[in-house]
């Protein structure tokens, strides 16, 4: 009964949204507040209806209820409990609920916290998401209906994919869709502000903390993916260039570009036109990343979904809403009047720049990522668009960017001072040319890596001038200093962050490229290896037995210097059910070093293979990410308004402060977050 | 019933959802929300000012541009909303009529209303019958892996993985019966089958072991003494090997089934030995070593313990024939006369037991070409074969 | 500078910018890529030594020899011909004879492909859609169970 009462939530959820996409855009146009009124109470019904069929459904794959489909087909008696929950997402049609479940999660929190919103834009942004939601319902409910019975049951499940027997499915899915799909409520408000065709400075202030919470959602859920293929497919890669992977990288793109374009038209009623692009264009690449990766177009490690049925639907549901909000924003987009005036050396020239090279670099990432689907429809011949391409092209532009950054938050808004931002960041560029040379002198050739290297210390100096200067460290007594930081706005401290976060992941991912070390080879046990500044012993093989598996595990003695540091479990695990082997990484993290152990297989003589790899400064390509989201909810959490204070026309302000504000830097106008 | 209660008050409370806020007396029609946001930001340029974090002349030129924008989104303010009277009735009907409508409608086309849950846990009291032997083997496979100190389980499991071709699974369960309960002839017996059988037919160390441990228990027991002898010439002492099978030739009585494998054996070994002794002839000497396939399933059918250790883990030949034999009664009868679902069930269920798919495959077909007329035989028919598919 | 200025600067920057990425995608796109092969076509076609493809098919029953210190050797076949393949590494946990494979490298001189990259099918019911034609193709394919 349960399932049947799931299988009816959802049909209502789909009906309530239809009902949502009609009732209020139909309010707002004619101006009736009563049936405006019906967006909120609607959209949390469709949210409260939608949980009831995912609770439905998490409890038939708990309690191993074979009579349905996706059950059978995903589930085992025998598998842990964790993986059973987390198993309901990790197949198409249980990811596709999570799908639209976080998008009434977002219509729910709007309709929730949007009081602050005038009614029609209200209406109209819940209206737009319910357009969503009722294509992803359908969708749902006649190709990928986790909800198919089966009868009569069979007694045992085919188990999930081991593989994704792992907490990583947990954390990583559901995070990536919030990102992903939070990224709907930004094309909500875009396409419904096209549609009452009135945008100004208050319509960024109340999209900036939507996309803040998407993007922040969606930086951890890159980050956490990336550091699940790193442990767990045991090659030791962390970033494949996969096209599952860039279908959720170029909405991170897109989303970054609209955080920070969002923050000029919010402060400065500029970019009006272009920022209702970006938000059209950020949730259109969600889109077209669910697409890639639901209707199985593209071979890749990640897919575990292929039917080109379902693609053809989704493909429509893509067309109908990229092809209709663009021809709206072609429509109405010359009527909006254009946003203010400033130079093009000014923060808002810093941050068009940035939103020109993030776009451009989305646009390499797009490119390269479909043109294997155009060039075998072209020609027959399949290829592979690889790293080489992707480390090249979008290396260069994002280097460019990168270099950049540290320049932005030092310009004042309206019309800035290159050469005074230079002179303040001389220290940030001193510290970063001393570690290229110091890099690059003892063994001339690995330029590139210097650079790299530079250039990341480059952007998290930068960064900390920056923090530095706000706060007068150094210049004022430390307890001036201090309180400063104490009182800086959380939007300033979300900027520091996520700037330096983004050094420290470039720190990392130079650092993990250039000096990898990897060693491969078959041991025996009592045989000594020496990596990085380590010695791995083996000694011995241990077999286990878990609850669904049974595992060989490798016991390694870690030593450095004779005394020993640690010991490492690596192994491999069968799996009885599918008759697939998987293998479990043995990690030992030395500052932010690691030393990553992957076992292959055991050959006749009772030698293993071994992979063995060290990778320092590894872990900062994850914690960069880490402090960039927690940059985010520093913003996020800053419940003031800011505003940008431009400098007077004609008078420039004589850096280093005036004779009335004797303070940091004129630029320091209160900074906007990011 | 209580589900079509449960729908009714899901369905009415869905309906409510949309009915409540459209007839509340009093519906929110304010306005003037950009005017409160530019208002916040002007507060902010104040506090700011007051902190010293912008200058006065920033914080002047702040102010003018926001006050402009307040101007602005002050003119543009659109008038209250109205509370709509005709459009809130049909909004009202369309509630009541299109939720339940549409619900109902896609949910009788998707849902399976008669269908009760099936949780794992109510449905143990099955028949064991009734089920596939794939899932039989699922069940040993769950009940070993929930108690994996079940010694009657091993020994179950033993001969059954041999014969469906996990042979790791076949040699681990042996040696855990073995290590649970202590040795015993069919366990060591099955243990060096498995083993053999993995390596393609050649005695291992770790088989020979098992023969060995065979012949301390019972140590005239035929079987093991030919493996043993096999693993002899294999590893090219042809000389014991000889000497080994004229001992078991010698200790055979006349209508023994294994008396002729082991004379052909010792005939292969004793050509061999001429072969190594005369080196201009030109064939191979470790071929009576190699040749164990014929030995064994000649062996097998006289000694209990275990299946032939053929290279593709089949039944034991005589079963094997007798099976097919039975199968192919089954497959000429219902050729000739029909039969019901549950015979043309019985047949695919055996071909696939006996590993010939594409012979399964053609009776699924001719089924359904007998069943053509008949939609009840059919269903019933389909019903049997999804169960083999889904227990696959 | 006026209002049309600026936008005129604008415009020429991004124009630039973009002028530039387009020139560097073409660049990569023609030099970068990866062609895909069947052994089939890598038969006809004789890929020079030293240019990388991806080559797919199915391990060949019987062919994988492992040496020492994790560098094995096997064939790729579509069941019309085979292509050798070296590879030193531990081979993905999917990896088996008979299943499908997805290797990439560049041919040495004696014809054989020194592969940098295995993959091996992800799932029991997931073969790389690029195996899969190419399997089609060689009439190796039967229905949808995977070929033996």
């Amino acid at each position: 009964m349960i399932v049947e009462i799931g299988h009816f939530a959802l049909v209502l959820a789909f009906a309530l949204a239809l009902v949502q996409s009609v009732l209020p855009v139909w309010g707002a146009r004619s101006g009736d507040a009563r049936l405006m009124a019906t967006a909120g109470p609607s959209a949390l019904g469709q949210f409260l209806f939608v949980a009831i069929t995912a609770a439905a459904l998490i409890h038939a794959h708990v309690v191993s209820d074979f009579s349905v489909v996706n059950v059978v087909e995903n589930s085992h008696s025998l598998k842990p409990l964790l993986y059973k929950i987390t198993g309901v997402w990790g197949n198409h049609e249980g990811s596709m609920l999570l799908w639209v479940a976080i998008l009434a999660l977002f219509g729910g929190l709007v309709a929730f916290f949007g009081g602050n919103l005038p009614a029609s834009l209200k209406a109209n942004v819940l209206a737009v998401q319910a357009w969503i939601a009722s294509a992803f319902y359908l969708f749902i409910l006649s190709t990928s209906n986790p909800f198919a019975r089966i009868s009569p049951a069979p007694i045992e499940g085919n188990d999930l994919n081991p593989v994704l027997q792992d907490i990583g499915l947990a954390i990583h899915p559901p995070l990536l869709y919030l990102g992903y799909v939070g990224f709907s409520i930004a094309f909500s408000f875009a396409v419904a502000a096209l549609l009452d065709g009135r945008i100004d400075a208050a319509w960024a202030r109340w999209v900036r903390p939507w996309s803040l919470a998407a993007w922040i959602c969606l930086t951890l859920g890159i980050a956490m993916g990336s550091y699940w293929a790193y442990y767990t497919l045991g090659w030791g890669g962390w970033w494949f260039w996969d096209p599952v992977e860039n279908a959720s990288f170029m909405p991170w793109l897109a989303g970054t570009a609209l955080l920070h374009s969002a923050i000029v038209m919010e402060k400065r009623d500029a970019l009006k036109i272009w920022t209702i692009l970006l938000a059209i264009l950020t949730f259109s690449l969600s889109l077209l990343g669910t697409f890639l990766v639901r209707s199985g177009v593209l071979t890749s490690v990640h897919a575990f979904a292929t039917d080109p049925a379902r693609g053809v639907f989704i493909l429509a549901i893509l067309v109908l809403f990229i092809g209709g909000s663009l021809t709206l924003f072609a429509w109405r987009a010359p009527g909006l009047k254009p946003g203010g005036l400033f130079a093009p050396i000014s923060r808002e020239g810093a941050l068009v720049f940035n939103n020109l090279f993030l776009t451009v670099g989305c646009a390499i990432v797009l490119v390269g990522t479909l043109y294997p689907l155009v060039y075998e429809m072209a020609t027959g011949a399949k290829i592979t668009v690889g790293p080489p391409y992707f480390n090249l092209v979008f290396g260069a532009f994002i280097a460019v960017l990168l270099a950049a950054v540290p320049f932005g938050p030092m310009l004042a808004w309206k019309r800035g001072d290159l050469l005074g931002a230079a002179e303040r960041l001389w220290f940030a560029f001193a510290l970063a040319a001393i570690v290229t040379i110091a890099i690059w002198w003892p063994s001339t050739g690995a330029l590139l890596t210097a650079l790299g290297i530079g250039l990341a210390v480059w952007v998290m100096a930068g960064a900390v001038v920056e923090w530095a200067m706000r706060i007068r460290l150094l210049r004022a007594p430390l307890g001036e200093s201090l309180s400063r930081a104490w009182g800086l706005p959380g939007a300033t401290w979300g900027m520091t962050l996520a700037h330096f976060g983004i050094g420290m992941a470039v720190l990392g991912i130079v650092s993990e490229s250039s000096w990898n070390e990897e060693r491969i080879l078959a041991m025996k046990p009592g045989e000594v290896v020496t990596i990085g500044d380590y010695q791995v012993a083996l000694d011995g093989m241990i077999p286990r037995k878990g609850e669904n598996y049974a595992e060989e595990a490798a016991h390694l003695s870690i030593r450095r210097g004779g005394a020993l540091v640690t010991y490492l479990e690596p192994s491999r695990r069968m799996f009885a059910t599918r008759r697939m082997a998987t293998s479990q990484t043995g990690i030992a993290t030395f500052g932010f070093s690691q030393l990553y152990i992957a076992l292959g297989e055991t050959d006749k003589t009772g030698a293993s293979a071994v992979r063995l790899y060290w990778k320092p400064l590894v872990t900062l390509i994850w914690l960069g990410p880490l402090i960039m989201a927690l940059g985010g909810l520093a913003s996020l959490l800053d419940r003031r308004r800011r505003i940008g204070a431009p400098v007077p026309a004609r008078k420039p302000v004589s850096k280093g402060g005036g004779p009335k504000d004797s303070g940091p830097p004129a630029p320091a106008a209160p900074m906007a977050a990011e | 019933m209580v589900l079509w209660i449960v729908f009714a008050v899901m369905t009415a409370a869905a309906a409510l959802i949309v009915i409540v806020p459209l007839n509340r007396a009093r519906a929110r029609a304010t306005s003037g929300e950009e005017i409160r946001v530019y208002a916040d930001q002007l507060d902010e340029v104040g506090r700011d000012r007051d902190r010293g974090v912008i200058g006065e002349r920033e914080a002047e030129a702040a102010r003018i541009e926001i006050a402009r924008r307040l101007i602005r989104a002050d003119q543009a303010a659109t008038p209250a909303a109205t509370l709509g009277g005709r459009s809130r009735n049909i909004a009202t009907v369309a509630a009541i009529v299109l939720i339940p409508a549409a619900a109902l409608g896609l949910y009788s086309k998707f849902g399976n209303p008669s269908l009760p849950d099936q949780p794992l846990a109510d449905r143990k009291v099955e028949a064991l019958d009734e089920r596939s032997p794939e899932a039989l083997i699922a069940m040993l496979d769950a009940q070993l892996a929930k108690n994996p100190d079940d010694v009657r389980g091993w020994d179950i499991a033993g001969p059954i993985y041999f014969r469906i071709g996990r042979l790791d699974d076949a040699a681990k369960a042996f040696a855990n019966a073995i290590r649970l309960g202590g040795p015993s002839l069919p366990r060591e017996i099955g243990l060096g089958q498995a083993l053999m059988t993995t390596a393609n037919g050649r005695v291992t160390p770790e088989a020979k072991a098992a023969f060995e441990a065979a012949l301390r228990i019972e140590p005239a027991f035929p079987l093991a003494r030919m493996y043993l002898a096999l693993a002899l010439s294999q590893d090219g002492h042809l000389a014991e090997s000889a000497a080994a099978w004229k001992a078991l030739v010698a200790d055979g009585k006349p209508g023994d089934p294994w008396l002729y494998a082991a004379k052909r054996q010792l005939a292969g070994v004793e050509a061999a030995i001429a072969q190594a002794a005369n080196p201009a002839s030109p064939a191979n000497p470790s071929s009576p070593g190699t040749d164990t396939k014929p030995t064994a399933d000649e062996t097998a059918p006289t000694v209990a313990p275990g299946p032939a250790p053929s290279g593709d883990a089949t039944p034991s030949p005589d079963s094997q024939n007798m099976i097919e034999g039975m199968v192919t009664r089954l497959a000429e009868r219902l050729d000739k006369d029909g039969g019901t679902a549950e015979d043309w069930g019985k047949l695919v269920r055996s071909y696939l037991v006996l590993g010939r798919k594409d012979a399964a495959k053609a009776a699924i077909e001719k089924a359904h070409a007998a069943f053509a007329q008949d939609q009840a035989a059919l269903t019933a028919f389909d019903a049997i074969l999804n169960e083999l598919g889904a227990a696959r | 500078m006026t209002r049309k200025q600026r936008r005129l600067t604008l415009i020429a920057v991004a124009g630039l910018v973009i002028a530039a990425a387009g020139a560097l995608v073409l660049y990569a796109l023609t030099d970068k890529i990866v062609f895909f092969n069947s052994p089939s076509d890598i038969v006809a076609k004789h890929p020079k030594p030293g240019t990388r493809i991806r080559l797919g098919g199915l391990v060949r029953e019987g062919s994988v020899e492992r040496g020492g210190n994790a560098h094995v050797a096997f064939e790729v076949t579509d069941g019309v011909a085979s292509v050798p393949v070296a590879y030193v590494g531990i081979l993905p946990d999917l990896f088996r004879e008979g299943q499908g494979v997805v290797t990439e490298g560049a041919f040495d001189a004696s014809g054989k492909l020194q592969a940098d990259t295995v993959l091996a099918k992800h799932d029991e019911r997931y073969m790389p859609k690029e195996v899969a034609e190419a399997l089609k193709k060689s009439g190796e394919w039967r229905g949808d169970t995977p070929p033996k």
